[in-house]
């Protein structure tokens, strides 16, 4: 028997309550924050030296439509492939209520249930070269229609040094205005990623493949030639060296940032 | 041909950014003109002169000019400018359902919906109109002796099923875009399709469909 929207968004909130529950044991502090870090290109360093906040994305083609994308502080190493310049700022609980687990195929294989019922976007998305555009206009719709905080899902740009695909998880958070309720009405910065610091460069340089799936480093596999594979998974774990230097940055007044770098 | 420079250049530079950004190269670009322009809790920069004078450029622009940007443009536009518009004049509405046919098959046509629908939901408390704002694509569609039956149940259907992606955001708003969408048809055949997706739907989604169209 066929399943009826009411009966598919009945099991999407029943998920939305399982993973708030995961989410909560893996990725809060037991002090209640959420650390997330973003790397972004330099020549936006300026501009985020003045607002310290960080950009809602809102480009067609994204994974889960718009929001401001980000990494939990263990999964550090695969935001790396996206620029030079490393932001860290926490997310509080209160802006995380509705979570929603998109790493797992449950997730996955509601949200592809559920867009069936959009009928004019579907068709878009199925039968014209406007995918990504449609793609992006019903990922926001998704979120909005069960008002999820954040989507939790598994990498999908490649670099083996620095990205595991199977066990690293990005984020995107909502930062959806209350007032304009059309899907996709976002602007500017966002409000719910805290405090952030500049806490690391990196040195490495990526290029991306012909594919556009897969960033190639183009410094660290020569440097390192010969002296074994370089791996995600064998790198050492950043996390106190980033709290360190977001503690400093905190109180650091008017002296110049420190921050980690991040070697290739 | 856009008079106003700043508003040229300004469209210019969201097509390249939207265009160039496949890879997030530009976000943070584009984030700084979405703050300019829209009002923007977080960074301070919005500009409420600079997006009145986008919104006027923007919207005294003929088909022809219209049909010079790109549909990704027009999508900005309807997403981040007019979503800070206070008061829909006729001229503007006109503009908003011009874009509607200009390009076909493009979720520019979703966005023109979504954005009719949400101006007849704010308008509501303030005015009663017995039609949907939807109502002036159903009457071009209707209206087109440039097509034949087959083409306009089509073109209706079409409308309707972006006026349906809706329901659950603006629930009376499109239950009365599908009405007049049914009225317009020829034939039964968009009542029977609609009806199926009442079905489809179930819950109070179904139930609000199918009262609209019975």
């Amino acid at each position: 028997m066929t399943r009826t929207l009411a009966d598919v968004e009945s099991d999407i909130r029943r998920w939305i309550a399982q993973s708030g529950s995961a989410f909560q044991r893996q990725f809060v502090d037991p002090t209640g924050e959420t650390w997330v870090l973003k790397f972004f290109p330099p020549q936006y360093l300026a501009s985020f030296m003045q607002n310290r906040k960080l950009v809602i994305s809102v480009t067609p083609g994204f994974t889960w439509g718009d929001g401001v994308y980000i990494v939990p502080i263990d999964h550090v190493y695969s935001a790396m492939i996206y620029g030079r310049v490393g932001v860290m700022g926490w997310i509080d609980q209160s802006d995380l209520r509705r979570v929603y687990d998109a790493a797992d195929p449950v997730g996955l294989a509601l949200y592809r249930e559920w867009i069936q019922f959009k009928p004019g976007l579907f068709s878009l998305l199925t039968t014209t070269v406007h995918a990504q555009f449609a793609n992006r206009r019903l990922r926001n719709a998704f979120k909005k229609r069960f008002t999820l905080d954040l989507v939790v899902f598994r990498p999908d740009e490649f670099n083996r040094a620095y990205v595991q695909p199977t066990s690293d998880r990005w984020f995107v958070l909502s930062d959806f205005s209350p007032a304009v309720s059309v899907p996709g009405a976002t602007a500017g910065f966002s409000a719910k990623i805290r405090d952030c610091e500049l806490v690391a460069i990196g040195a490495e340089e990526f290029a991306i493949d012909r594919g556009g799936f897969v960033r190639q480093d183009l410094i660290g596999p020569f440097v390192f030639a010969g002296s074994g594979a370089r791996t995600a998974a064998s790198r050492p774990s950043l996390r106190a060296n980033l709290t360190q230097m977001y503690a400093a940055n905190r109180s650091r007044g008017a002296k110049p940032p420190q921050f980690l770098l991040a070697k290739p | 041909m856009i008079d106003d420079l700043f508003a040229e250049l300004t469209l210019q530079a969201i097509d390249r950014m939207i265009a160039e950004n496949a890879t997030g190269q530009s976000d943070h670009a584009l984030a700084r003109v979405a703050a300019r322009l829209t009002p923007d809790r977080e960074s301070g920069l919005f500009d409420p002169q600079l997006m009145l004078r986008l919104q006027s450029a923007y919207f005294s622009l003929g088909v022809d000019d219209l049909a010079e940007l790109s549909s990704a443009v027009h999508e900005w536009v309807l997403e981040h400018v007019a979503a800070a518009v206070g008061g829909w004049t006729p001229q503007m509405l006109a503009t908003v359902v011009t874009l509607y046919f200009l390009y076909p098959e493009s979720t520019l046509r979703s966005a023109v919906v979504g954005l009719l629908l949400q101006v007849e939901h704010q308008a509501e408390a303030r005015e009663r109109r017995d039609e949907p704002r939807t109502v002036s694509i159903v009457e071009s569609i209707a209206r087109d002796d440039g097509i034949d039956s087959a083409s306009r149940t089509g073109a209706l259907r079409e409308l309707g099923d972006l006026a349906l992606d809706y329901v659950d955001v603006f629930p009376a708003e499109a239950a009365r875009s599908l009405a007049a969408v049914v009225s317009a048809a020829p034939d039964d055949q968009l009542r029977t399709h609609f009806l199926d997706w009442a079905d489809r739907l179930g819950g109070e989604a179904g139930e609000l469909v199918r009262r609209a169209i019975v």
